[in-house]
């Protein structure tokens, strides 16, 4: 299949479909026609919105402002599997979830785990895939630019908290496994469509078992009625509906553990042995001007974080990084897992620009100009194409 | 040859997980084909490569690969229905 692959993907890269080129030669692909909202994301902000499809849905780059977090309403949506009915919010103290790899594994409520301990954890969301459309090797999947991310506060118990309660983690375990809760069609092995994730224990103190998403009930959307939240990671890794977190000695069975989400080399397919998407990298990108404006002092913003350390700091460049300015954070510091909002003040005369920004996090990692491809197209956190051209008048 | 991959030939049958009107599938794990419309490349791209937690379709042929794009964009009326 190989051969085959990598002859059908230079047959497509002939095609130009959906292809522009912008001013730095980064090709992007051009974003569908916009249609409504489905119905379980009807509540939503649809001017701040783009509907890839039923279960990916973008937030507009106009649309992050100068906010340290971001309304659920305009909070871009990524479903691997359609969610189950909303029928589930309609009791959701009732919603049990089981903890096994513990001393004394059982079932708890909902309304259980909220006597158990709470704290509030402000952190990007992010998908997995934001800035697909930044490669150039055309990955499989929706072509997120910057808007498959979302600064929230979750929250819930520590499921540290809960891991001691119940006696501790059982020996020899090395991964936290959470199993969402989505109806599975008959005719598919389920362990084809079935969302569970593991990620490693060392993650056990800092995830949550979370029922409040800025400070309301989780919309079904969003993983309602209680969803395993894990800070620093992408957003898949954070299982919604969850109805089990088990501590396991290796990683889950399900294909969205196995294969899916592999950073595998362009023209393979994804196995075990390649990394899975897990923890963030450093990243930044410009959230203001996007179009023309006034010649003077300009005030270029964006947001900026570390994954799963603090963002130290942000430069912004006009020249597409040929000189940088150093830029201010503006807004409170929610903490490590959250972003910060930047804002750089230049004096433009009429021309062409084209804005860029670079984030360095607190371990001094810096975004690289490029990210290395990888065939599904996840984690890219170059600096280079996500940059923005403005006509200065 | 394109619709009767779709809902029967190809397996798994792309009619367990995707709505799509003209072939008279209901399918709701996967997005409804018939709002996302996907041109014939990206529908390529989604059977060759995989996408989220859809495996690629290693068993089809190329020619059963094309017909498969070919309706699924058609079908959907996609801007661009070829390679």
């Amino acid at each position: 299949m190989g051969d085959f692959k990598i002859g059908r993907r230079s047959l497509l890269a002939g095609s130009g479909a959906i292809l522009s080129v912008m001013a730095s030669g980064v090709r992007v692909q051009a974003q569908e026609s916009v249609t409504a909202l489905p119905d379980y994301v009807s509540w939503k902000d649809a001017d701040a919105l783009i509907v890839h499809s039923n279960s990916t849905i973008e937030m507009e780059r106009s649309a992050f402002g100068t906010s340290a977090f971001t309304p659920e309403d305009r909070l871009y949506v990524r479903n691997n599997v359609a969610p189950p009915p909303a029928s589930i919010l309609d009791d959701r103290d009732a919603w049990e979830v089981s903890i096994d790899g513990v001393a004394e594994p059982r079932s708890l409520t909902l309304a259980e785990l909220k006597t158990m301990g709470i704290t509030t954890v402000a952190m990007v969301l992010q998908c997995s895939g934001n800035g697909r459309a930044y490669f150039e090797h055309e990955p499989s999947g929706t072509p997120w630019q910057v808007g498959a991310a979302g600064c929230v506060m979750w929250t819930g118990v520590p499921l540290r908290v809960v891991v001691d309660a119940l006696g501790g983690a059982a020996e020899g375990m090395e991964y936290v496994t959470g199993t969402g809760g989505e109806t599975l069609p008959e005719g598919l092995d389920p362990l084809t469509l079935l969302v569970e994730r593991s990620v490693p224990l060392d993650a056990l103190d800092d995830i949550l078992l979370a029922w409040e998403l800025n400070g309301e009930p989780i919309s079904l959307a969003h993983g309602g009625p209680l969803r395993m939240v894990v800070p620093g990671f992408t957003g898949v890794n954070s299982v919604k509906y969850v109805t089990k977190v088990a501590m396991t000695a290796e990683q889950s069975p399900a294909l969205i553990q196995q294969t899916r989400y592999r950073l595998q080399p362009v023209g393979e397919e994804g196995g075990p042995d390649h990394p899975s998407v897990w923890q963030m990298s450093v990243k930044s990108w410009i959230t203001g001007p996007l179009d023309a404006t006034q010649a003077g002092r300009v005030q270029v913003t964006g947001v900026a974080f570390g994954g799963t350390t603090n963002v130290a700091s942000v430069e912004v460049s006009a020249d597409d990084g040929q000189t940088w300015s150093t830029a201010e954070f503006i807004g409170p510091d929610l903490g490590k897992f959250a972003w910060r909002p930047f804002v750089a003040q230049m004096d433009l005369q009429p021309g062409t620009y084209r804005l860029v920004s670079r984030a360095t996090d607190a371990d001094g990692n810096q975004q690289p100009e490029q990210t290395e491809p990888n065939d599904p197209g996840y984690n890219h956190n170059g600096w280079r194409a996500p940059g923005i051209e403005i006509e200065v008048a | 040859m394109g619709k009767a991959l779709f809902t029967q030939g190809a397996e798994p049958s792309c009619s367990i997980c995707h709505t799509l009107a003209d072939a008279e599938t209901m399918g709701e794990i996967g997005p409804n084909l018939d709002t996302m419309r996907p041109d014939y490349d990206r529908v390529m791209r989604a059977l060759v490569n995989g996408v989220g937690p859809m495996t690629p379709y290693d068993s089809l042929t190329d020619e059963e690969l094309d017909a498969l794009s070919h309706y699924v964009a058609s079908a959907t009326k996609a801007d661009n229905v070829e390679p």
